[in-house]
């Protein structure tokens, strides 16, 4: 518990400040916000300071909620370090070595004013070192701008005791004044002695009142003075105070030890209390408050900002630890959860600063993936999160695939349905329905390969159907059904959901047929020479479709051949229509008797005997 | 004496022609096909062979196919055979002579007939 509220203190300020983000943004469906949040919590730096949750790697503060893990620029800034090169240069050690030398120079058993000038000495030297972000230089300022104020403190010192001094002359001189002023005989009149009197405490007033005045002016300086130096003091003190909350905020808790040394040897009163609070937080702006973090929620001593300093420095190094025993173990998971963890909290500190980098890029795979992951269950791109879940399964052992995959196998699911209704809306031609269902599919699993397939094949199923039935109707318009027989397996195949259109369509492919069967049958007689039973077989399938241009074609043929039967069918076919029963049935009787085997002939005959014999 | 003379010459000049129609007009089957319905009230002999039966009814009689040959062609014509000649046996290949009128229907109805 204290060990996640230190963190949690030592995470905030900064990493708003670094990472100038919404804090609104709602940690994405693969990480849930927890049931409760550690805003919650208790502690003693209040319920609203930052708390870092690592049971759900959740960071709470000032109501607003973090996933670590789950903030892009996080997790940029953390594949960054993965690939950069440990700090491991002559340079750095340098900077390592001045720091060590400085805290030690600085520590309470050596201590001295010896020490703490070699200390101060070496400030500017470690500032120089890039990574130190010349935050060192502002040490040294803020150190010799304390001094700056020690020094008017002396001086102050010095001008009061002056200022004592010449009150002690003042007071003296008065004394006398007033004592002299009694001094000589008195007139034995006592009248005279009265008016003597009078005169006397006049003079001695006279003499007084320039003493008195200028012993005032004196000690109201004495007491301004020591205003101002209590003043200056306190100004020193907070503005030194303000810069170790500063580093405290920025999470360069090397740097908050080291302050808190010089602090302390620079006002080696016992004073420890942090005024930054009290001082500074009531005026601190909202856009202040929004980059650099509350003061108001800083602790209250600088001992207990030193400790939070000292035990987060511990908990990133068996962060670090904790990452190197389970990177050994290939438990890349943990190992890079847990040197995010770290990083998070102690990104400038040697343990991190310092880890070699083969070890860093080892979970930089993992991490990468994880985070390549995250991004295709945020856009919902659950083919890749897919595979990514069996990469992340092979290469680590501890990686825990049910979550993901649950997501993954829920959204195919539900997608999959969406889509098998659209396919059903489409075979129905539904379209409100195929339209409702293909969006619900999308909005699932906007990359789902299936719904391209799918919606595609549904799409151009519609635009072929929809195509063929519009030609199919301007053929039938144009009585084309040659060309519609030529395409009939198109046209089956549209017009099958149509009732109406496919009993015009049966009609259709049934005429054509017709006299598909007539000209076989023609040509087969014409072979054998038999023109007028060519013929007939096209006149035959001439009347139940005129319009075809090939009985029409044949008709016209065999007509020539067989011109004489064909006039003494054609006379009886006019003769009948005109009601002339005895001249048609004389002509069908001629028809027959120059073909015989004439169909036309014998139904032409046997239709006129029922109508003549009809009673 | 005379009389008997006189019948003799006319059973002669009968047995001599045997065309006992020979007094009607002998229809043209060309003037038939051409239009049937204008030659209706009319009378004709016509002389030819049954080439088939088309079909009987009780009420109307039978209808016949008639081949009739004229100018070296045949000319199949419809005969309607009233219901009083039921009696008669007609059958495909008899030849007959008949004395037929152009009924309403544009048909050649039998009002006489005879083999020849």
């Amino acid at each position: 518990m204290t060990c996640r509220l230190i963190a949690a203190g030592l995470l905030g300020g900064s990493l708003v400040a670094a990472w100038a983000q919404s804090p609104d943004a709602v940690p994405p469906a693969a990480s849930p916000a927890p049931a409760a949040p550690p805003a919650a919590q208790k502690g003693f730096l209040g319920s609203d300071v930052p708390a870092f949750d690592p049971g759900s790697e959740v960071m709470t503060w000032d109501g607003k909620i973090w996933n670590i893990q789950d903030q892009r620029v996080f997790r940029a800034r953390f594949e960054k370090y993965l690939n950069a090169e440990e700090e491991s240069g002559a340079e750095a050690k340098k900077y390592r070595d001045q720091f060590k030398e400085m805290l030690d120079l600085l520590s309470p058993a050596k201590m001295s004013k010896e020490n703490f000038r070699k200390a101060w000495a070496i400030l500017p030297s470690a500032s120089s070192y890039e990574p130190d972000a010349e935050l060192c230089n502002s040490l040294d300022d803020a150190i010799f701008g304390v001094l700056l104020a020690q020094q008017e403190v002396t001086r102050i010192d010095d001008q009061n005791r002056s200022l004592v001094r010449r009150k002690d002359t003042l007071e003296w001189n008065s004394r006398f004044a007033a004592d002299s002023s009694l001094l000589g005989p008195a007139p034995k009149n006592p009248a005279a002695a009265e008016q003597w009197n009078r005169e006397q405490n006049l003079k001695r007033d006279m003499k007084m009142q320039p003493l008195l005045t200028e012993l005032g002016e004196v000690n109201a300086s004495i007491a301004g003075n020591r205003v101002k130096k209590e003043a200056l003091r306190l100004q020193a003190k907070i503005e030194f105070q303000v810069l170790i909350a500063q580093l405290f905020l920025q999470r360069r808790f090397e740097h908050v030890l080291l302050a808190n040394r010089f602090y302390r040897a620079l006002f080696g009163d016992g004073d420890n209390q942090l005024r930054v609070a009290d001082d500074y937080a009531a005026n601190q702006s909202a856009k202040n408050k929004e980059s650099f973090g509350d003061l108001a929620k800083l602790p209250k001593t600088l001992g207990q900002l030193d400790a939070l300093a000292n035990e987060a420095i511990r908990d990133v190094r068996e962060g670090v630890e904790s990452f190197s025993f389970l990177l050994e173990k290939s438990e890349l998971k943990s190992a890079a959860e847990r040197l995010s963890e770290a990083f998070a909290v102690g990104e400038y500190l040697p343990e991190i600063r310092l880890l070699i980098r083969a070890k860093k890029r080892s979970v930089l795979e993992f991490t990468r993936k994880s985070n390549q992951l995250l991004s295709a269950l945020e856009v919902k791109d659950y083919e890749r999160a897919s595979t990514l879940v069996k990469e992340l399964e092979t290469t680590s052992q501890d990686f825990d695939s049910a979550k993901p995959l649950a997501a993954v196998e829920t959204a195919r699911t539900v997608s999959a349905l969406h889509l098998a209704k659209a396919r059903a809306a489409a075979t129905s031609g539904d379209r409100a329905t195929l339209e409702t269902e293909l969006r619900a599919a999308t909005e699932i699993w906007p990359r789902n390969p299936a719904l391209a397939e799918v919606s595609g094949a549904i799409f151009n199923q519609a635009d072929v159907q929809q195509q063929a039935l519009n030609d199919f109707e301007r053929l039938h318009a144009q009585k084309n059904y040659r060309q519609i027989f030529e395409d009939k397996v198109r046209f089956i195949a549209a017009t099958a959901l149509h009732p109406g259109k496919q009993e015009k369509l049966k009609q259709v492919l049934d005429q054509v047929q017709l006299a598909e069967a007539a000209l076989l049958r023609a040509a087969e007689l014409a072979k054998r020479g038999d023109a007028a039973g060519a013929w007939e077989s096209v006149e035959r399938g001439f009347s139940g479709y005129p319009d075809d241009p090939k009985l029409n074609q044949a008709r016209a043929e065999f007509t020539t051949q067989a011109a004489e039967f064909v006039r003494s069918v054609r006379t009886a076919q006019e003769m009948e229509r005109k009601q002339q029963l005895g001249s048609s049935l004389a002509w069908y009787l001629r028809a027959q008797q120059d073909y015989p085997n004439s169909e036309i002939a014998q139904d032409g005959v046997a239709r006129l005997a029922s109508l003549i014999l009809k009673p | 004496m005379a009389l008997i003379v006189l019948a003799g010459a006319g059973a002669f000049v009968l047995q001599k022609d045997g065309n006992p129609y020979r007094t009607v007009e002998v229809l043209k089957p060309s003037d038939y096909l051409e239009n049937a319905n204008s030659l209706r009230g009319n009378t004709y002999q016509v002389e030819g062979v049954i080439s088939s039966s088309l079909g009987s009814s009780p009420e109307k009689g039978r209808l016949f196919g008639l081949k009739i040959n004229q100018a070296d062609k045949d000319w199949p014509l419809p005969i309607l055979v009233p219901r009083d000649y039921r009696e008669l046996n007609l059958q495909k290949g008899q030849r007959y002579r008949l004395k037929v009128e152009v009924n309403d229907d544009g048909l050649l109805e039998v009002e006489e007939m005879s083999k020849s």
